[in-house]
């Protein structure tokens, strides 16, 4: 053997993986469906799920590659007397089998979850551009610019260089000026005063700014110390001298400042009296009318920061839509100890996750029924988000205080604080495998998939498909690598009796190999899921574990006793 | 058999004959006894789990029919095993064909009739084709998806259904709904809501479903069991003829093991040709067989058309055998 066999292995697998990738690049090409995704998303489709395809059937290229390699590799090897002991063949082999399935298990876990995701996300997103779509023709022929061109961005934010969209937009966009509806710019918000979170610290700010004659900002952090600590007589007397401070403006100002040192303090007594919102809207409206007065400016921010304890933008939850995220989440939401009979069934449309373990939720339902069917409450919100272990659902606009976005009651109804909010047992990680999507369990990995199983299936979900996957996810590495070993036994066995070029009858019937693999490692795997089924369905994951483990030691015995059984000449 | 000795020279191993219906039983009872466990677990998970545990009863019920499903698949994958061992220890052509048709079928029709007989002796229920909702737990029926906080095979109670098709996508609640069960489907009738009807896609039973080549395969495996089940039940001769036209078929295409230089090559060319002939089946028995029998006067021909067909494939290539590939190739080619 002039060649040793991992030398002819390793240039025909990668041969193998190359080839794989570029026949499912374009099978993928020729898979593309115009209707389902946009076409600019044809390549990265391509690529996506020609990746797929390479993890889904690796198993046979593998197999296939390492068994016409190992084939090769012994001819002429009897006939020229050559050989090198059988361990020696083989050792070096080995080696490379164990790294090459690390890196199996490594794109098996790692990879291939995330490209399934984004294969989903494509889908997903491409039936929101043309709904962004339809909606920026629907007002376009309408008349109503303002909302084409919004629908028009959105949709150019996921379809960014689509030639018709932009002319259109182009087309609308005079139009639109005409109608003056180009919306104004949100306000920035400064949220420096919200920094402080005790009463002493707050009292040092209110102290500081007092001494600054800052009357304004001394009696709000006094009146925030004193919220916190009700004993704090300083506080109370800080804030007192402060209120009387503000109490009038000051002796040489003019009718015009008089009047916004009014306005400002009516907004501001809305602020420290507790209604935020309107505090935010009445400096909002200072701020575009005043804005270089800095107490507007900070009192903006502090009553943007407020509401958004409880509420939400409007174009936060937008500029969101348009992002993957994880689709169709249903689940029970385990109900208060109250009423244990009571069950509480909710969806979300649509969840998107933002760095720091933020998320927005879309077309949010939820839905709570006694033992005996009859329906507690019922509603459906279009915007949701986390906070907490809650769902904030009332969706206010930056600038316009008469929308206002809240859950829409269809049948019963829940006390006035509670009606926008949602408390929800299950964590962003949980919700992520909550979706009724078929393919919610191939986007998660096994570290997720582990973590999460054991709670599931209180939200509705059969624990023993997790339980199943998770297993399944164990096995696939040392499915590879016994059906890696088996392919050289295999080749080694069935070595080809021809020196030199391979004849053209053996050549025309080698796509063969592949195909044959293919079925093989199929049924292979299926023998694999019922025993991996039937063991979780009937001792558990613990056993299921043990078991499956025990059998995996004697394939892997097996394997490479067959290989160890094979003769050098 | 034809052996190599020390200086190389080829002698034939005159008891390998005698050792070949051995193996053949060896490996036929092993590849019985695997598949048949893996149909028994795979019928348990996938139709019965939700109402039964698995037991020794249940085992004991089951297990013939199970025996009884994968006999075909095993006698075949049996020959296959054996062509393998003849390929690399040749003997006379003939004396093979003749060893692995009679012990081929042999334990064809013994085994369907024996298996069929003691399928027949034991008290197996009817498989339930609808496996039930566990509550507290979504499932998909029809395209939407369900919970059910009860379920009889008449009725339902407090069915929830999330139907995303619909325009705003939403739930749907009906304290009672009527149920039934007919073609393997499961309806479910709510009071307030459209019926649904379809095979519950649960997922510990999807973990049973096959992906769609292996699903494909095992469809064609049914439908030629119950093709001979059928043949079985009505006329032992016909049977009996079907059987030797399958087992004649499988043993004739062993040539396929010397087609060429390259026994990998050979062997994934036997393989491919054994999952056709069952494709082929399919395709005779349930397609072109109807067809026939309308053309055709005789029910006898009609009844026997798919086998009449494998007969005559194994016929050519055993003529392509004898005229053109050695019978030693492997061995002859080994020492060039």
């Amino acid at each position: 053997m002039n060649r040793s066999l991992l030398g002819r292995i390793m240039p025909l697998l990668l041969g193998f993986y190359a080839l794989a990738l570029v026949v499912f690049f374009i099978y993928a090409l020729a898979l593309f469906s115009a209707t389902t995704y946009l076409p600019s998303m044809r390549w990265s489709f391509a690529m996506y799920r020609a990746f797929s395809l390479f993890i889904e059937y690796l198993l046979p290229v593998q197999t296939a590659a390492i068994a016409m390699a190992a084939s090769l590799a012994g001819r002429g090897a009897a006939a020229a007397g050559q050989s090198q002991p059988w361990n020696r063949i083989i050792s070096s082999t080995l080696v490379v089998f164990l790294l090459l399935t690390a890196v199996y298990a490594a794109l098996y876990e790692g990879f291939a979850p995330g490209v399934q995701k984004r294969l989903l996300d494509m889908r997903y997103q491409s039936q929101l551009a043309r709904t962004f779509l339809d909606q920026a023709k629907g007002a376009g022929a309408a008349g109503d610019y303002r909302t084409a061109i919004d629908a028009l961005d959105r949709y150019l934010s996921i379809d960014t260089n689509n030639a018709d969209a932009i002319s259109l937009r182009l087309a609308y966009e005079p139009r639109a000026a005409r109608q003056g509806a180009e919306a104004a710019k949100p306000p920035v918000v400064n949220t420096a005063l919200s920094g402080a979170q005790n009463a002493e610290a707050f009292m040092v700010q209110a102290r500081a700014s007092a001494d600054k004659n800052d009357w304004f900002t001394a009696h709000f952090f006094a009146q925030k110390a004193a919220a916190l600590d009700p004993r704090r007589n300083d506080a109370l007397a800080l804030a007192a001298k402060a209120w009387d401070q503000i109490g009038s403006a000051p002796a040489n100002a003019d009718a015009k400042t008089a009047a916004q040192f009014a306005e400002k303090k009516a907004a501001y007594q809305k602020l420290v009296g507790g209604d935020a919102l309107g505090a935010y809207y009445d400096f909002l409206a200072l701020a575009a009318r005043y804005p270089k007065d800095a107490d507007i400016a900070t009192y903006l921010g502090v009553a943007s920061a407020e509401v958004q304890r409880s509420s939400f933008f409007l174009d936060d939850a937008k500029r969101l839509e348009a992002l993957p995220g994880t689709q169709s989440i249903v689940f029970f939401n385990p109900g208060p100890g109250d009423q244990p009979t009571a069950r509480e069934a909710v969806s979300i449309g649509k969840m998107v996750e933002l760095p720091g373990g933020d998320a927005y939720f879309f077309a949010i339902e939820a839905i709570r029924y006694d033992a005996a069917g009859a329906i507690q409450w019922h509603f459906s919100a279009p915007y949701g988000r986390r906070d907490g272990n809650t769902i904030l659902m009332r969706c206010i606009d930056r600038n316009d205080p008469t929308v206002r976005l809240v859950p829409t009651y269809s049948k019963g109804s829940r006390p006035e604080a509670d009606q926008a909010l949602l408390t929800i047992a299950p964590t962003v990680g949980e919700l992520r495998a909550l979706s009724t999507n078929r393919e919610s369990l191939s986007v998660m990995g096994l570290p997720e998939l582990w973590g999460n199983h054991a709670r599931l299936a209180a939200f509705g979900v059969p624990e023993q498909a997790l339980t199943v996957d998770i297993v399944m996810k164990i096995v696939m590495p040392f499915v590879f690598l016994v059906l890696s070993l088996l392919a050289v036994s295999l080749g080694w066995a069935f070595r080809a009796r021809f020196v030199g070029r391979i004849p053209l009858p053996s050549l025309v019937l080698t796509p063969l190999i592949p195909i044959v693999c293919a079925l093989l490692s199929l049924l292979y795997l299926h023998a694999h899921r019922i025993l991996v089924g039937f063991t979780v369905l009937s001792f558990g994951l613990t056993t299921a574990l043990v078991v499956v483990g025990a059998l995996e030691l004697v394939l892997l015995a097996i394997a490479l006793v067959l290989l160890a059984g094979q003769r050098a000449k | 058999m034809i052996t190599r000795s020390g200086n190389d020279s080829l002698e034939p191993d005159v008891k390998e004959p005698l050792k070949l219906p051995f193996i053949f039983l060896f490996v036929l009872l092993c590849t019985t006894l695997v598949l048949a466990v893996l149909d028994l677990l795979a019928g348990w998970g996938a139709h019965d789990s939700a109402t039964q545990a698995f037991s020794f009863a249940y085992a004991a019920r089951r297990f013939p029919g199970s025996l009884f499903a994968v006999t075909i698949p095993s006698v075949v994958f049996s020959i296959v095993i054996l062509g393998f061992r003849m390929a690399r220890n040749p003997i006379s052509r003939f004396v093979g064909l003749l060893i692995v048709l009679a012990v081929g079928y042999v334990a064809l029709v013994n085994g369907m009739i024996w298996f069929h007989t003691l399928g027949a002796s034991t008290t197996a229920a009817a498989r339930t084709t609808v496996p039930a909702i566990s509550p507290s737990t979504f499932v998909r029926l029809g395209g939407r998806v369900v919970s059910v906080e009860s379920i009889t095979p008449t009725s339902a109670r407090n069915v929830l259904v999330f139907d995303s098709r619909q325009t705003p996508a939403g739930f749907t609640l009906s304290p009672s709904a009527g149920a039934s069960v007919a073609a393997n489907a499961l309806t479910l009738t709510p009071s307030n809501a459209p019926p649904l009807s379809g095979s519950p896609d649960l997922a510990w039973t999807g973990v049973f479903a096959p992906d769609r080549f292996t699903e494909a395969f095992l469809r064609d495996v049914q439908t030629i069991t119950a093709d001979y089940a059928a043949l079985m039940a009505r006329s032992l001769p016909e049977f009996f003829i079907a059987s030797l036209a399958l087992v004649f078929l499988c043993a004739a295409s062993l040539m396929l093991l010397r087609l060429t230089r390259w026994p990998l090559v050979n062997i994934m060319l036997l393989v491919i040709a054994g999952r056709g002939y069952f494709w082929l089946y399919h395709l005779l028995a349930a397609q072109l067989a109807p067809q026939v029998a309308r053309i055709v006067t005789d029910n006898l021909v009609a009844r026997l058309f798919p086998a009449m067909v494998l007969a005559v494939i194994g016929v050519i290539l055993l003529l392509i055998d004898i005229l053109f590939i050695p019978a030693d190739r492997w061995a002859r080619e080994g020492q060039t």
